[in-house]
């Protein structure tokens, strides 16, 4: 370990998923081997399920364009982790956090989610698809 | 800590049927778990039981398969039965305030 090593210097970790179907279970194994030593295991799971839910709206819902892609970043400071996912698509605004969606609907859920576990969460810049969350550790 | 694939078991007794759920489920085994249980509403069963307690995750694409589930339980007049997974996959039911929308048993 160095010793010229910031406090601030989060350990960052990244990694593409190739979109399709099989996508959100390749980030929550993932997340789980990045993660799995730094978070409670209630934590761990909450980040997983953020996680799954937020590659799953990218697979089902984002124009991906012709060289698709979707990418998991981790960043793991003294008292919380981010996670990021992005995208290949031109990003959009998910709006503000939302009500319940109805149980049949097929979208909102993932959002929602997000807004009811993750300790922070955002989006953006401007026409950039990512949107990251943080969990206390 | 690699989740175990999906493995959709299902048994017959009489006319009832349990469908037991074990692994993940998630956006891959939404389709898989929909594509089994219209092969089991095709037999006109009078209850199903769903049992959730070998899944290891559950995020909201397998609780819509589970809640078109109870829409086609609804709509045969049949009886649908969820035994409750473990915590902390079962919370998801709560978060989405569906615990009282579907019928949970113990086992």
């Amino acid at each position: 370990m160095s010793s010229s090593r910031s406090e601030d210097d989060a350990a960052r970790r990244e990694r593409r998923l190739a979109p399709g179907p099989e996508a959100p279970s390749e980030a929550r194994r993932t997340i789980g081997a990045w993660l799995g030593a730094v978070l409670a295991e209630e934590r761990l799971y909450e980040a997983q399920l953020l996680t799954s839910e937020l590659v799953t709206n990218a697979v089902r819902h984002a124009e991906l364009g012709e060289e698709p892609w979707i990418e998991i970043v981790t960043s793991v400071s003294g008292d919380a982790v981010v996670v990021e996912v992005l995208d290949s698509s031109p990003g959009y605004d998910p709006g503000p956090p939302r009500d319940l969606p109805a149980p049949a609907g097929t979208g909102g859920h993932g959002l929602y989610l997000l807004n009811r576990l993750a300790d922070e969460w955002g989006f953006g810049p401007e026409g950039k698809s990512r949107i990251w969350f943080r969990i206390d550790r | 800590m690699p989740g175990p694939d999906l493995r959709i078991g299902i048994e017959e007794h009489d006319d009832e049927i349990h469908v037991a759920v074990v692994g993940d489920l998630d956006l891959l085994g939404e389709e898989r778990l929909e594509a089994e249980l219209d092969r089991v509403w095709a037999r006109r069963p009078a209850t199903v039981v769903i049992d959730l307690r070998g899944l290891m995750f559950l995020d909201a694409r397998g609780v819509a398969a589970i809640w078109h589930a109870s829409e086609r339980a609804a709509a045969n007049g049949a009886a649908l039965r969820i035994v409750k997974a473990a915590e902390p996959v079962q919370r998801i039911f709560r978060l989405l305030d569906l615990e009282g929308q579907l019928e949970f048993v113990s086992e």
